[in-house]
């Protein structure tokens, strides 16, 4: 009986001594992550995913603002000729920025703080944030902005909506600094798959979206417009198609290797070259016609505001539609994409100058850009060089006037930013060229919900109202309802 | 001669008197007139022993005027005195009262029913096997007051889930702790769909045959499971496999065979007056079969059932043998089965071998060890793409407007395609798959082998005191091959997003393994009045998965469906560890048998709660106790009341995380890089938390066990209210946050509710008895908190995007949420006039529209026996829940559904319900133009509310109509006894609210996110034969 007592007794002891979870801490670490990584490879990784993002481009520029400025069309998705409602292809674009780039972003200028860096490289996230977040101000209007992305850092999950006013100041505070911070040199190395590591080039495009920026707000803040945009110019802006800022794409590995126009060209098949522009180059026996354009068929664009019920009423066979397609041999998947190009550049130049009296340089611009952006084909492919007499036959027929200069400079703007089609939209909204017409001039499609207008920015998830209640509600108050025709804070046109 | 006829007549009469005198023989029958075997036969004055055969047969040396005494488990012991010694006696024991009744409980101790202070339900195997389905739990359904089981609309192979006395856990499982012969299992769901679709691949439970079942006990409470821990936090299933010990002795061979077809419950019921065109014109598109708002049908026009074409009759027969040995020794049973299915899509099968082999062995008088080991090998083919996903042949053939055969669209090649490859597109959507290109090209298939071992010693140290271990693993394999064919013809891509092909093959390999060990003693006597029972035990649960697999997109050789074939591929790796350790102890206090007090304390270490530098703990102690009062030994009731128990209980749980390395921010790098440099991102859209500790279950529970009328009636009631608080939940956060969820412990939830279950035999005759039960059970929950801010917790998306299952404060758990009608303040909808029709106005903010779960459940019974007949048939019904019904949304949109067709046809027209947005009255809607654009609008992706259907139905669930072949007939033959059956499963409606689906078509039932149809397979009925043989 003793001996089992004490048996009994050593048992107990031993099992409520035991170290019961020896091992956990070790056990609970992933080992296939790590919790930290080079600030090169976080790079990498957000200049690929500000180039395209294969859902976002589809969705929002694509199925959206490309159909919004009349340059493409897509029978499937009419909603974005009609303009009746189909809210997930509009939201695209800013449920993907924020837990893409923009937490990227963040989390580079964070670890960057953490690590002493006030050098190049904080300059050039600086200045990507400043890209990314004009993309989202300008399609979306309010939106976070200064307690963006920061549900780890500051357990902030639900930011604040930020008025855009403020965001576009900041984000020209930020160009202006991060460009003062760029030296000779970036630690990039083969991380900087922009610019390769010219760091002269990080600065030319930092003054040059500076220039945008500022530019767009011309109608709503006149003085501060003008006083960034000597800035920009005194900083350095483009000079050449060299200067142009893009990605390079590549047929693979994997899906994220390619170029989004290049997906979609195959996935969406139906998708057509917009009756609107390809009746404007062809009017005008634009050389790019056959650039943009197949070449091998000659049938015209599709036009604007019907859906397929529409169309069959017209007699139209929509199983194979009777338009012409983008061209194949713009839309590669291993070809380029464009960030911001000279051409967009050398025109808000020319507007600047036309619109404070200097014709003369104004013209010198807008020569210089109308050529840049029929040469800048060539980054797609070789083969679309241009013989400079064509283009000076263009120029002598199409040249500069300056009582139309906005109609010219916005006209030739937008066929300068086709595949760009968020600049597009963007541009169309603040100067109203080119002048698009809804529905070809005809009463507005039964199913419109925008009073027969264009609309003027794209929506929010509506879940938002759900899981942010308080702020979102305040953007509400502040902007306006979160449907298509509230209009962002510069779109006083 | 004389004297030698006396001669032999005198031994004769010697020898028989020897023989009389020397032995009694008797057969022992149940209640119910069936045999007995196994029953100890004991002559009391000799104490001599036996025990019945097979038949319930028996013979023991036995003089006149000895005592025999007849005991067996579940029976009231039964004596008499030989008074002749000729004749066979006849004796039928009747049911014991709950001295003897026994449940199997926690670690496998089988526990008197009359000391547990909790709520048990046990299910026997013959019940389990009676109507099988390929997933054991459905025998279940309805039965066990408090138990509700739902399963998938995704065919046979399909997962099912569990829940007990309400979901306690926002975005925890809400599933209970499986555990076979005394290891837990792993049930994960492989594969499930989202709002997008996807394959349904079953769930762990699902290969564990039926035919080996020998009971089935539901630990529902938080007292019942206390000993298993925080995984048993919402109740523990325990299922024990036979070992032989209730065959008969010796040698015995059981086959038994089932073969049912099925096919669908066809309820869809869309209008055929009107068919194909818009606007009230026919369509001269010829891709667009689908819309069905075209011009009245010429009463000659022939009609096709697109649906009775697609979906054939389903097939699936099971077949297994099991030889049994039985001796004083121990037991074993070695059970093979095959089952094999084809689905009502026939390009759908499944195929299963299992083996099974349990022992009991009881290697001397202190040492009994009990083995098992369970094999199977599963192979599936052709799993169903689930909802609104293009490659669901589901979705598109409800949308065929009737005057167009399907099968129009098989093709030259009957396969669906153009060319033998290319899709053969119906309509120029590329989201609307060919539903026999959807069917032919399917080569998706899921393989699972999955090795079951246990065992459990245990030793008798002293007869009062006790060493057991308890060990085991499951371990399975699993693999996946999904494609997405190439269907491309490039004006028209078959499938949207894929046209050259997407294909991904991974191989993920599970193991978990349980150990336990205890110390105990049993029934040592404190005082005269007092015993006291107890052991302490520590244990480890260990789980490991790790996942291979690679990715390839576009295919390079069209049909060549392999992975070296394309042109794209990316590996992928995923790996997870976990584990859990703990010490309990458990403590009964009996006073003389008629109180018992139990109690159980318990301590658990998580690693998945471990990190380096965390302050919070990763451990929780947590206990129960529970009381049961023996009324009717106590105090004097009234004499219809053979027993009555009262017992109540209070326990207390903790859980962990489910998920290993959830506690810090993680990097990977992403695909292969870009230009010569790595790419590298945040893993993950996930905020992780460091301070997470366990979440904290309580559970009150009272109840009474009454039986009546000499126990032919019985009612058991059981009253719970149980709380969650600090539960680990994904709250969704703003994406501009950077992140779209984060964890956190901050819910609080409570569940209340009562269980009923009644039992009575109505007639009970020796040729015929009747005998009912009714189990009724309503459970209350409420989400007292959610977060600091009192947000709304979105659980899941509906496929229409209108829709979503939310947790809101106040509201029970799981409400369907969704958009509304706009109405008046006196409730009437607004409606606007647009393009000269009115239409129905939405609400911008979300509403509770239903409860996605029905919180009352019914299950009746009835089983009739007159002699070699029995007749069992089953009905179960839930009320008060709600579904959101994409099918019906669709069917309105496209003009197929019948309320879309006024009484006197479209052109009499209608006039909506409701007022006009200046307060006058809405006008009539005529014609098919006008009644288009009513309905176009309305029910898509607008307003939820359009589509949320009460939910309420009874189903007639079960039948089974069986023959036991008389024994004169088998005395002849090898065969001891042979049952036939004719069966069926899901036969049918007495009534259900919800018109064109099954009320229970969920496509993500073993989620949180019930409530939502999202265009599943159609649930079938089924009907046929079983067979059971014994040799």
């Amino acid at each position: 009986m003793k001996k089992l007592n004490i048996l009994l007794l050593t048992i107990s002891f031993a099992l409520l001594s035991c170290d019961y979870d020896k091992g956990f801490e070790e056990m609970n670490v992933d080992p296939t992550a790590s919790t930290s990584l080079d600030v090169n490879q976080k790079f990498a990784y957000l200049f690929l995913k500000s180039a395209s993002d294969e859902y976002e481009y589809t969705y929002t520029e694509v199925l959206c603002a490309a159909q919004l400025v009349q340059q493409l069309m897509h029978q499937t998705f009419p909603q974005s000729s009609i303009f009746s409602l189909r809210e997930d292809l509009l939201t695209a674009s800013w449920d993907v920025a924020y837990v893409s780039t923009i937490k990227t972003v963040v989390d580079i200028i964070d670890q960057l703080e953490k690590d002493g860096n006030t050098g190049t490289e904080m300059g050039i996230a600086r200045i990507m944030k400043a890209y990314i977040f004009h993309k989202i101000v300008d399609a979306y209007g309010d939106t976070p902005y200064f307690d963006a992305g920061k549900g780890y850092l500051d357990s902030n999950f639900r930011p604040v909506y930020d008025d855009a006013e403020l965001i576009y100041m900041d984000m020209l505070r930020e160009l202006e600094e991060g460009v003062a911070q760029i030296g000779g040199s970036s630690t990039l190395g083969n991380a900087d798959i922009i610019f390769g590591g010219d760091t002269t080039k990080w600065k030319k495009f930092g003054n040059s979206l500076m220039l945008r920026l500022a530019m767009r707000i011309k109608n709503v803040d006149a003085a501060s417009s003008s006083a960034w945009i000597t800035k920009a110019i005194a900083g350095g802006v483009m000079d050449s198609n060299a200067d142009t800022a893009m990605m390079v794409h590549t047929n693979g590995p994997t899906e994220l290797n390619k170029n989004a126009w290049g997906i979609h060209y195959v996935r969406y098949p139906r998708t057509r070259l917009g009756k609107t522009i390809y009746d404007w180059l062809d009017n005008r026996n634009d050389p790019r016609l056959n650039i943009i354009a197949d070449p091998s068929n000659t049938y015209g664009g599709n036009p604007y505001g019907f859906n397929d019920n529409d169309l069959s009423g017209q007699g139209i066979d929509v199983g194979d539609l009777p338009y012409t397609n983008v061209n194949p041999a713009i839309s590669r998947p291993d070809q380029p994409r464009m960030l911001l190009t000279y051409a967009q550049t050398a025109f808000v130049l020319a507007e600047h100058y036309a619109a404070s009296g200097d014709h003369v340089t104004a013209e010198t611009h807008y020569n210089s850009a109308v050529t840049s952006a029929m040469n800048q084909w060539v980054l797609w492919d070789p083969s679309f060089a241009l013989p400079s007499a064509d283009i000076n036959a263009y120029l002598a027929v199409n040249s500069y006037d300056s009582a139309n200069y906005n109609e010219l400079i916005g006209d030739q703007f937008w066929v300068a930013s086709f595949l760009d089609f968020f600049e597009a939209f963007a541009n169309y909204r603040r100067t109203g060229f080119p002048a698009l017409q809804p529905f070809g001039g005809n009463p507005a499609h039964p199913e419109n919900l925008t009073n027969g207008t264009i609309p003027r920015r794209m929506i929010y998830n509506p879940n938002e109202a759900n899981i942010n209640p308080e702020n979102f509600d305040a953007m509400i108050t502040s902007q306006g309802p979160n449907n298509r025709t509230t209009r962002v804070w510069w779109d006083v046109n | 001669m004389m004297k030698l006829k006396k001669l032999f007549t005198l031994l004769f009469f010697v020898f028989s008197t020897l023989i009389y005198a020397q032995s009694v023989s008797g057969i022992i029958n149940d209640n119910q007139g069936l045999p007995l075997p196994g029953a100890t036969v004991v002559n009391l004055n000799t104490s001599e022993g036996t025990t019945t055969d097979f038949d319930g047969n028996f013979s023991i040396e036995s003089s006149l005027d000895d005592i025999l005494q007849i005991s067996f488990i579940g029976f009231q012991t039964y004596q008499f005195q030989v008074s002749g010694l000729t004749d066979i006696i006849n004796i039928q024991l009747e049911p014991g009262n709950e001295l003897e009744e026994v449940v199997v409980s926690s670690f496998g101790f089988e526990k008197k029913t009359k000391s547990l202070g909790y709520s048990v339900s046990q299910v026997d195997g013959d019940e389990m096997s009676r109507v099988k389905s390929s997933n054991p739990l459905q025998a279940l359904r309805g039965k066990i007051a408090g138990v509700n089981i739902s399963n998938n609309a995704s065919g046979v192979k399909g997962s099912t889930r569990v829940v007990i006395r309400g979901s306690s856990s926002f975005n925890g499982s809400n599933q209970p702790l499986y555990v076979i012969d005394g290891i837990s299992i792993q049930n994960e769901q492989l594969g499930t769909a989202g709002e997008w679709g996807g394959i349904d691949g079953g769930d762990g439970l699902s290969t564990i045959n039926p035919d080996d079942i020998k009971s089935v006990s539901v630990l529902k409470g938080g007292a019942a499971a206390a000993l298993y821990g925080s995984r048993a936090s919402n109740g523990v299933i325990l299922i024990t496999t036979k070992n032989g010990s209730n065959a008969e002795k010796g040698l015995g061979v059981e086959l038994s065979n089932q073969t049912t077809f099925s096919r669908i419950n066809n309820f869809f019921n869309p209008q055929l007056s009107y068919g194909n065109g818009l606007l009230g014109v026919a369509s001269t598109n010829e891709l667009d079969p689908f819309n069905s708002w075209g011009p009245k049908l010429n009463s000659g026009t022939k009609l096709y059932d697109n649906m009775d074409t697609l979906y054939d009759t389903g097939f699936n027969m099971s077949n297994s043998v099991a030889f049994t040995s039985n001796t004083d020794m121990g037991s074993t049973r070695v059970a093979f089965t095959n089952l094999e299915a084809t689905d009502v899509i026939d390009t759908s099968q499944l195929k299963r071998n299992s083996l099974n082999l349990t022992t009991v062995q009881n290697l001397s008088d202190k040492l009994t060890v009990n083995a098992s080991i369970k094999y199977s090998e599963t192979r599936e083919k052709g799993n169903i793409v689930m909802g609104t996903s293009p490659a669901s042949p589901n979705e598109t053939i409800r949308n065929f407007t009737p005057e167009i055969d399907v099968n129009d669209y098989l093709g030259t090649f009957g396969n669906g395609t153009t060319d033998g490859i290319n899709e053969l597109l119906p309509s120029s959507s590329i989201y609307s798959t060919n539903p026999w290109f959807a069917k032919y090209n399917n080569p998706n298939s899921v393989f699972k082998d999955r090795l079951l071992a246990s065992t459990s010693i245990q030793y008798d140290i002293k007869d009062y005191l006790y060493l057991k271990l308890q060990a085991g693993f499951d371990r399975s394999t699993n693999h996946f091959n999904n494609t997405t064919n190439f269907g491309g013809n490039l004006n028209f891509p078959g499938i949207s997003f894929f046209p050259l092909g997407d294909l991904y093959e991974q191989t993920q390999t599970i193991k978990q393994h349980d150990a336990d060990f205890f110390i105990g003693t049993n029934g040592i006597n404190i005082t005269d009045d007092f015993s006291f029972n107890g052991f302490i035990g520590t244990g480890t649960f260990a789980f490991e998965s790790e996942s291979i697999g690679v990715l390839g997109r576009n295919t390079v050789i069209p049909g060549l469906l392999t992975i070296q074939n394309t042109a794209n591929q990316q590996a992928l790796y995923n790996y997870g560890q976990k584990q859990i350790n703990s010490v309990y102890a458990n403590t009964e206090f009996d006073y003389q048998d008629k109180i018992f007090l139990t109690f159980t304390a318990r301590n658990d270490w998580f690693s998945t709660l471990s990190a380096a530098g965390k302050e919070a703990p990763n451990n929780d102690l947590y206990g129960s106790a529970s009381l049961s009062v023996i009324l009717s030994d106590l105090v004097e009731l009234p004499s219809f009341i053979s027993f009555a128990k009262l017992r109540g209980g209070y326990s207390q749980v903790a859980g962990g995380a489910g998920n290993p390395y959830s506690l810090s921010l993680t990097y990977g790098l992403i695909g292969q890089g870009h230009l010569g440099s790595p790419l590298g991102a945040i893993n993950g859209d996930n905020i992780p938390n460091k301070t997470i500790t366990p979440f904290q279950k309580d559970e009150t529970e009272i109840g009474f066990d009454l039986r009546m009328f000499d126990n032919k009636v019985s009612l058991d009631f059981a009253y719970y209210e149980n709380k969650t608080m600090g539960d680990i939940v994904n709250a969704a956060t703003s994406r501009a946050s950077g992140y779209t969820a984060t964890t956190i412990n901050l819910g609080e939830m409570t569940n209340k509710g009562i269980e009923i279950l009644l039992r009575g035999t109505v007639i009970d005759k020796e040729d015929l008895s009747l005998d009912l039960s009714l189990t009724y059970a309503n459970n209350q929950s409420n989400v007292v908190k959610t977060d600091e801010s009192g947000s709304l917790l979105q659980l899941a998306v509906g496929s229409l995007f209108n829709s979503f299952i939310g947790a809101k404060e106040g509201e029970p758990f799981g409400v369907i949420y969704g958009t509304s009608f706009l109405r008046d303040n006196q409730g009437r909808v607004i409606h606007t006039l647009i393009d000269g029709v009115p239409i129905a106005q939405r609400e911008n903010v979300s509403k509770v529209l239903g409860l996605g779960v029905a919180p009352t459940q019914l299950g009746f019974g009835g089983d009739l026996r007159y002699k070699n007949f029995s007749l069992y048939v089953f009905f179960e019904g839930k009320f008060g829940g709600s579904i959101i019904s994409d099918t019906n949304s669709r069917m309105k949109q496209l003009g197929r559904h019948a309320v879309t067709v006024p009484a006197g046809g479209r052109e009499a027209g209608f006039t909506p319900d409701g007022v006009m947005d200046d307060g006058s009255a809405v006008p009539k809607v005529v014609g098919s133009g006008d009644i288009q654009k009513y309905w176009n609008t309305a029910a898509r992706f607008d307003i939820g509310e359009e589509n949320v259907y009460t939910n309420d139905f009874i189903r007639i669930s079960q039948l089974s109509l069986n023959y036991r072949l008389p024994k004169e007939f088998l005395q002849k033959t090898f065969i001891k006894s042979a049952n036939v059956a004719l069966i069926g499963n899901n036969l049918g409606f007495i009534f259900k609210d919800v018109p064109n689906i099954d009320p229970e078509s969920f496509n993500r039932a073993s989620t949180n996110a019930q409530g939502i149809e999202g265009i599943g397979m159609p649930i079938g009925e089924s009907l046929g034969l079983s067979i059971n043989l014994k040799l």
